[in-house]
């Protein structure tokens, strides 16, 4: 198997997937889905509730087994049972609810729960819990209990875990729909500084301005791919996102609008410093910068 | 209708662990109005509001819910808990009836209402959450979607039709669509039936879109308060506060900061298209003066 | 972080950090120290037994450092208990316990019969209960949750070649330790929403049990539906971090016995034989 840097590092290919699928009455989540996903590429994927998002994701860590079509992680296909392991070493995973991934009562034994389950000597547990509490800021914390932190910080306690793991791919299943703004922030700049490392990282999220940070964006409908490329692609199309019940930055739709009035103002805006960049430059003689 | 006069609480008073969640807080909301609460995680604003139905009684300080005191004795809470009807935050946990209908019904039982009022209300309720009776009313409450047990349990505490509404971070957790439903619905309460709301919310849509005034928590105190549009007007405090003010008011104040004489008190796209498009038309215009000879500056 | 007012109430159960000859001490020889205390507490029947036991137990908790008062504390919550029994003992038992010295009645009238057996049970009993709860908090406050767990796993694992689930036991232990907590958080998050919608708790009084019952429900039956939702959550989570059941797994922490340790064992060890041999 080619192990060239230029494979991607998971390959979906014609991808089904229904739950209760040998049942009378199979439920159709995911439909043709194929996909690459490239080493140290950010994707963001989106989509209304019940589009297939989360059921895309546990088939990247192979929690689920496709009904038809396969996943490659690394050259390794899900559906064998004794590459489990290997896959689930390579492609880490962060989930919704920050109570509900911790395992023990101290911070620093939930990190090592990853470790101690692939059978590591206890030193090199150690040294990677140290290592990955270091990288997401939390080392002061190790020896709290869970119970006592703030939501953003036990999801990056979460991330951690999944970092103990010494993992290539990262994945980011709405981690941040149950955090506040702050612990939003604090989450994705620890997210931002790994993939800045090398790490893939596949964020799964309903907020917009998460999505506007990635190479490139999936919008997901009905278990299908409808949209994808990079943010300012996918974001231009405003009403089609509002036809699929999402939402765009105000920044966008702000431009799009002004787009809409004067067609040589850029319609493909993301962030609230190019809107403001824009502005200042057509109202000309009135900024000076500060 | 609500009066807050110089609160306080301290949660475990006396032990290792006390904790000082309200210093000497003021509140007002008159009837009818839409009062919104913001401020970081851990500013005292769920302490605020289990006042506001009695499930805290007043440590220090008076607490006054349609001219009844909460630090008598005798008050008698039922009554308020009637007339001010909380919606905790991720309201979900409540259900616990096998079928909506009946889980909704839970609250006017409890108040020993006659069964037909209750089944008026029930479908009342129904309606102003938007699930279709006919369809919802035998239905599982287990089998239902994240945003459908959120509208039930919110019409847990509709049927019971309370006087004020307090919402406490009533669209967190929910999708773009469902966000965008279930405020346009509140909105409508407000309006159409006059429902007095307080909310409690770090989501700027809700806040924008719901209310008329705000009161802005830090560390136990009340730091800000005003009209929505004065407050966020000033975002530099609100974002040294760790809050997020919507995106086009802080397009707006940037502008203002390096010299645009532009408005601030820009809340929404549609308003911020506006204010934008005049000063660029308003700009264009001039350049076009200048490039037939017209007036140097 | 929300302050949940039951935690005052408890204070058996609560660990305080410290640097005691306690607090060191391999919690496996802990728990093995332990153990042979309470069986030595419990076959103790003499005054002279349990004087010496209450004095090494004080001797503990002086070598812990832990002040006395807080380990009284602990007791406090069960003294209406301790009295109740005690006087229904002093008065109904009478022919219960036969000393060595035999039974001299003390006072005889109706049903109450007081004899000096009945006097020594119930001081005996007191004692007892006295240096049980004396002894319980000793191991919580100087042994942290997870060095129980890893202790009771370690001390098991040698059955677990007969195929006694020693790792599955400890890991029930630490889970159900870490969602107590938020359990309760989400009991009392639950509470306050069922009272906002009306419904009372606190009317006591002569409800009948299946009434009393039915009250519960809006409390129970969202608990146990949020706690199968976080289970099946955290079954994925553990999935993903390659949880495969005991067989193979390595550990963090590791207990290392020292010279201390062994002779600390063995004084208890000693202790405890004497005391049942000889009280």
């Amino acid at each position: 198997m080619k192990t060239s840097s230029d494979e991607p590092i998971i390959r979906i290919e014609n991808l089904c997937f229904a739950y209760n699928a040998d049942s009378e009455n199979p439920v159709v989540a995911l439909k043709d889905i194929n996909l690459e996903i490239n080493r140290g590429e950010y994707i963001a994927i989106i989509g209304h509730n019940g589009s297939g998002k989360t059921t895309l994701a546990k088939h990247l860590n192979a929690l689920l087994i496709p009904t038809k079509g396969d996943v490659w992680v690394k050259g390794m296909n899900t559906r064998d049972p004794s590459c489990l392991r290997e896959i689930r070493s390579t492609v880490g995973m962060v989930f919704q609810n920050p109570d509900n991934q911790l395992v023990a009562t101290i911070v620093e034994e939930d990190v090592a729960f990853g470790p101690e389950n692939l059978g590591l000597p206890p030193e090199e547990i150690r040294e990677r819990v140290d290592w990955a509490l270091e990288i997401v800021g939390m080392l002061p914390f190790r020896n709290y209990a869970p119970h006592l932190l703030s939501a953003g910080q036990k999801q990056k306690v979460a991330l951690a875990g999944a970092m103990a793991m010494k993992p290539e791919c990262l994945i980011l299943d709405e981690s941040t729909t149950y955090l506040d703004p702050a612990g939003r922030r604090e989450v994705l700049d620890v997210v931002r500084r790994l993939n800045e490392e090398g790490i893939t990282v596949i964020t799964i999220t309903h907020f917009m301005e998460e999505a506007v940070q990635a190479d490139r964006v999936l919008v997901l409908e009905k278990g299908r791919i409808a949209v994808q490329g990079t943010p300012r692609q996918v974001f231009r199309w405003v009403e089609r996102l509002r036809a699929l019940q999402l939402d765009v930055p105000q920044v966008t739709e702000l431009a799009w609008r002004l787009h809409k009035r004067s067609s040589n103002f850029p319609a493909d805006l993301l962030t609230v410093e190019e809107m403001v960049e824009e502005l200042c430059q057509r109202i000309g003689r009135r900024t000076h910068y500060l | 209708m609500i009066k807050v006069e110089d609160l306080w609480h301290t949660y475990l008073k006396g032990t290792p662990l006390e904790a000082v969640a309200l210093r000497g807080v003021d509140m007002e909301v008159y009837k009818g109005e839409a009062v919104g609460i913001i401020g970081p995680t851990g500013a005292g604003k769920s302490t605020l509001i289990q006042h506001l139905n009695g499930l805290l009684r007043p440590q220090r300080g008076r607490v006054i819910i349609d001219g009844e005191d909460l630090s008598d004795e005798g008050a008698d809470i039922r009554a308020i808990r009637r007339k001010v009807g909380l919606v905790s935050q991720y309201p979900e946990r409540q259900l616990f009836r096998p079928t909506v209908a009946e889980d909704i019904a839970f609250g006017p039982q409890q108040y020993g209402l006659p069964q037909d009022e209750i089944h008026q209300r029930v479908r009342w309720a129904m309606e102003m959450v938007g699930l279709d009776f006919e369809e919802f009313k035998d239905r599982c409450t287990s089998s239902l979607s994240g945003g459908e047990m959120r509208r039930a349990a919110i019409a847990g505490i509709l049927a019971l039709r309370p006087e004020v509404l307090v919402l406490d971070d009533v669209t967190s957790g929910l999708d773009p669509k469902g966000r965008r439903d279930l405020i346009k619905r509140i909105e409508r309460w407000h309006r159409k039936e006059g429902i007095t709301l307080v909310i409690v919310s770090s989501s700027m849509e809700e806040i924008v879109q719901l209310t008329e005034r705000i009161y802005v928590m830090k560390e136990g105190r009340m730091v800000m308060s005003g009209a929505t549009r004065e407050v966020f007007a000033h975002p530099q405090a609100l974002i040294e506060y760790g809050l997020g003010v919507p995106q086009v008011t802080e397009v707006m104040y940037t502008l203002r900061m390096r010299g645009c004489e532009v408005a601030t008190d820009i809340l929404t796209v549609a308003e911020a298209e506006e204010e934008i498009w005049k000063i660029l038309r308003g700009n264009f215009a001039f350049r076009t003066l200048r490039g037939m000879g017209g007036g140097r500056i | 972080m929300e302050g949940f007012e039951f935690l005052r109430h408890i204070i058996v159960g609560q660990y305080l950090p410290g640097d005691s000859l306690l607090h060191q001490l391999d919690p496996r020889v802990k728990l093995a120290s332990f153990i042979l205390l309470i069986a030595a507490v419990t076959f103790t029947s003499s005054y002279l037994g349990n004087a010496i036991l209450l004095i090494a137990i004080l001797g503990l908790i002086i070598a812990s450092q832990i002040p006395i008062r807080y380990t009284l504390a602990g007791v406090r919550p069960a003294i209406p208990f301790i009295v109740l029994f005690a006087v229904m003992q002093l008065l109904f038992l009478g022919e219960f316990y036969i000393p060595p010295a035999g039974l001299h009645t003390i006072l005889k009238w109706g049903p109450v019969h007081i004899t000096n057996g009945s006097v020594q049970l119930v001081i005996v009993s007191i004692c007892r209960l006295v240096e049980l709860l004396f002894l319980v908090s000793l191991l919580t406050f100087t042994t942290t949750t997870t060095e129980l767990t890893h202790g009771v796993e370690s001390l098991m694992s040698p059955l677990a070649k007969f195929g006694f689930p020693a790792h599955e036991l400890a890991l029930v232990m630490t889970i159900a330790l870490r969602f107590v907590p938020i359990l309760a958080l989400e009991l009392e998050a639950i509470a306050k929403a069922q009272a906002s919608r009306g419904a009372d708790f606190g009317r006591r009084g002569r409800l009948r049990f299946v009434q009393q019952a039915r009250q519960l429900l809006p409390l129970l039956v969202p608990l146990f539906i949020n706690a199968l939702r976080r289970a099946e959550d955290l079954i994925l989570a553990m999935e993903a971090r390659c949880y495969v059941g005991g067989k193979g797994r390595t550990h963090l922490v590791r207990f290392h016995s020292s010279l201390r340790d062994y002779v600390f064992l063995a004084l208890t060890l000693i202790f405890s034989v004497s005391m049942l041999v000889v009280f």
